[in-house]
């Protein structure tokens, strides 16, 4: 990748990024990204499904632009909450709360939030380059794909998604075939014929996105926050000293860079991610410290590393979105439902056919970063005074924006009868002990896959073998095996049991 | 749960998460399996509507009875109580909005949205939530009618 180009791609970007439009798209993106973050209950999947009805009426980048903004944004606002509070905004924040709130309690909540947004600056800023540098020779690579490698690739992917996900495997495999059982409903846009449609007319085509989503992200949250009872202790005294001193900086330097290379290598992988990442470099933090008996004290690095972490992976989870096509989280499977709202087919071709819209994004996302940590720290009063909106209230307000949301799609009464019906499913799913997100995966790549899986069949005349003599394919297969017989064994089982139960 | 029957200990028949997971999982699969059993299954070159449903719902079926075999010789968690409450006063207000936008305008299907949700968590002030109904219905309309311009009745009679 020489010099040159990287700096016209990214000049190109910066030049979408920038437009006044654009500008402001990527600030409401970040600020309703830093809002949700800040607020227990509400995530940043949930949120977007809550905007993408929104986004129909944006242009293409501005619509993207702002929806990447939510994602990233809602890592600095978890942040916050999850070191004034003790409560994790964000479920990736849930370790920021270990040392970030002991240091509140020690009057060093300044530092600690000026840390977390330092950190979390640096770490998108390598983040967006690596995108840069990585999403070229990847689309090249990915331009070379047969139907075959994509079907064998989606394999690995759903496969990485299962490994990675945080609850039992076996019932993230079920949930994935019942993800991809539930995108194939509809009109079969091969044959022509219906499938699973139950004589119901909203189902003819499809199950569309929007309901789905904010059924099984939005609603159900909702039930779920409302079981419990609200507790929330805002730390009353005032915020002294925001910044941080040479030492801080000094001390946690190590734990960005940790956590930035740990977080890029995390959220390229499927299924993995923002929560992962922070978790991860929580643990690693713990094992190179001198001090591992200070962690959960109140500790610099323990907010340093897993705060880098979580926003570089958030970033970097774009990576295979941009240039597979294929979301390796329910985020991203956002992403991809905004851009089909659009008519843009996510894949390889997008850098190719829509530059501008594929540099902007880019772009944004250093742009929004820049934002972010500008007006964030000001304006942590503002988000504090936020958290005192009981839930009761916000509650029925989160509930109001979905049902005109998913109404204002289609201008259908029926959909949002559907968001009802998931909401319950997503309830009782979890009820189940199953993660709502993998079948969220398998939903957006059930037709893709099945499509694949056709041509694949027709181009080699009906021989299955394909799939193991195109190198590629027998390649992701392979992976894929690997990491399912890995995955069986025993210790690694224990092992990824801890890193989600890290204390 | 009760201690269930059976000498396991007592341990299986607690294991409700899995033991209705698995089962949930079934029924999706046979279910889908019989609603699906005319599907054409085409030929290898041509495959048919019938072909990845059926790859699908045998997938169901068989990590379905995996699951309910985990549930019924290992420990694990029970289901937990279901908090009856919200999840149908959500579903309530849900469904009302739904069924009253359409006949009936935004502002009424706003308010019995609005009034079963609000007895949704644990605790009610009247005054506090009459100020917040007001304020949401204004919020609504003016965003949604004046602003975005949506293609919807304000009143029932407009």
């Amino acid at each position: 990748m020489e010099l040159s180009q990287l700096a016209s791609n990214l000049a190109l970007g910066f030049g979408v990024a920038l437009t006044l439009q654009n500008l402001f798209w990527c600030f409401m993106g970040a600020v309703i990204g830093t809002a949700v973050g800040v607020l227990p209950g509400l995530g940043p999947v949930a949120t977007m499904a809550l905007l993408l009805p929104v986004t129909y009426y944006l242009p293409p980048e501005g619509a993207l632009i702002m929806l990447a903004g939510i994602y990233y944004g809602a890592q600095y606002g978890g942040s916050t909450t999850a070191i004034l509070v003790n409560l994790p905004g964000e479920s990736s924040s849930v370790v920021t709360c270990l040392d970030g709130y002991q240091m509140a309690r020690q009057g060093r909540a300044g530092p600690a939030l000026a840390i977390a947004a330092i950190g979390s600056f640096f770490a998108g800023t390598v983040a967006t380059l690596l995108i840069a540098v990585a999403a070229p020779p990847l689309t090249a690579l990915a331009q070379s794909f047969g139907p075959a490698d994509y079907c064998s690739l989606m394999v690995f992917g759903l496969v990485t998604a299962i490994v990675m996900a945080s609850g039992s495997v076996i019932k993230a495999v079920g949930m994935i075939f019942f993800g991809l059982l539930l995108g194939i409903v509809g009109t079969d846009v091969n044959t022509g014929n219906l499938r699973y449609d139950f004589g119901v007319g909203i189902l003819f085509d499809g199950i569309n996105f929007v309901p789905i989503a904010m059924g099984v992200f939005g609603i159900n949250e909702i039930m779920a926050n409302l079981t419990n009872e609200e507790r929330r202790d805002v730390l009353s005294s005032r915020i002294a000293g925001l910044m941080p001193t040479w030492a801080d900086i000094k001390e946690s330097s190590g734990a960005i860079l940790r956590g930035t290379a740990l977080g890029s290598l995390l959220g390229i992988l499927p299924g993995g991610g923002a929560l992962l990442a922070s978790f991860a470099a929580y643990s690693l933090e713990k094992k190179v410290s001198k001090t591992p008996e200070k962690f959960g004290t109140g500790i610099i690095q323990g907010v340093a590393g897993p705060e880098s972490a979580n926003n570089a992976a958030a970033q970097t989870s774009f990576i295979p979105m941009l240039t597979l096509g294929i979301p390796s989280n329910a985020v991203m499977a956002m992403m991809v439902g905004g851009m089909m709202i659009h008519g843009i087919i996510p894949g390889p071709q997008v850098m190719t056919d829509k530059p501008g819209l594929f540099w902007g994004m880019i772009a944004s996302m250093w742009v929004g970063n820049a934002m972010l940590i500008i007006f964030n720290l000001p304006m942590v009063g503002v988000w504090v005074k936020m958290l005192t909106v009981p839930y009761r209230l916000l509650s029925v307000a989160i509930l109001f924006f979905c049902c005109i949301g998913v109404y204002s799609v289609n201008n259908s009464a029926e959909e949002v009868l559907l968001i009802t019906g998931f909401g319950l499913l997503g309830y009782f799913l979890i009820k189940m002990g199953c993660e709502p997100a993998p079948m969220l995966l398998g939903f957006i790549l059930g037709p893709m896959m099945e499509t694949y899986l056709r041509r694949a069949m027709l181009l080699s005349r009906g021989d299955p073998y394909v799939f193991l003599q195109r190198p590629l394919s027998l390649g992701f297969l392979i992976a894929a095996a690997i990491l399912l017989v890995i995955i069986v064994l025993p210790n690694v089982r224990k092992v990824r049991e801890q890193a989600f139960v890290e204390e | 749960m009760s201690d269930g029957a059976g000498n396991r200990g007592g341990i299986g028949l607690r294991n409700t998460q899995d033991l209705v997971c698995g089962l949930f999982f079934m029924a999706v699969g046979a279910l889908g399996m019989w609603v699906g059993r005319d599907y054409p299954m085409g030929s290898p070159v041509r495959l048919g509507t019938g072909v990845f449903p059926r790859i699908l719902c045998w997938g169901m079926l068989i990590t379905g009875f995996a699951i309910l075999l985990k549930g019924l010789f290992t420990a694990g968690e029970s289901m937990g109580k279901v908090a009856w409450r919200p999840v149908i006063l959500i579903s309530v207000a849900a469904t009302a909005f739904a069924l009253a936008i359409d006949p009936l305008g935004l502002v009424v299907a706003m308010l019995v949205m609005i009034i079963p949700a609000g007895f949704a968590g644990h605790e009610f002030y009247p005054k506090e939530f009459t100020i917040f109904t007001v304020i949401l219905v204004v919020i609504g309309v003016a965003l949604f009618i004046w602003g975005l311009g949506m293609p919807i009745k304000t009143f029932p009679w407009s």
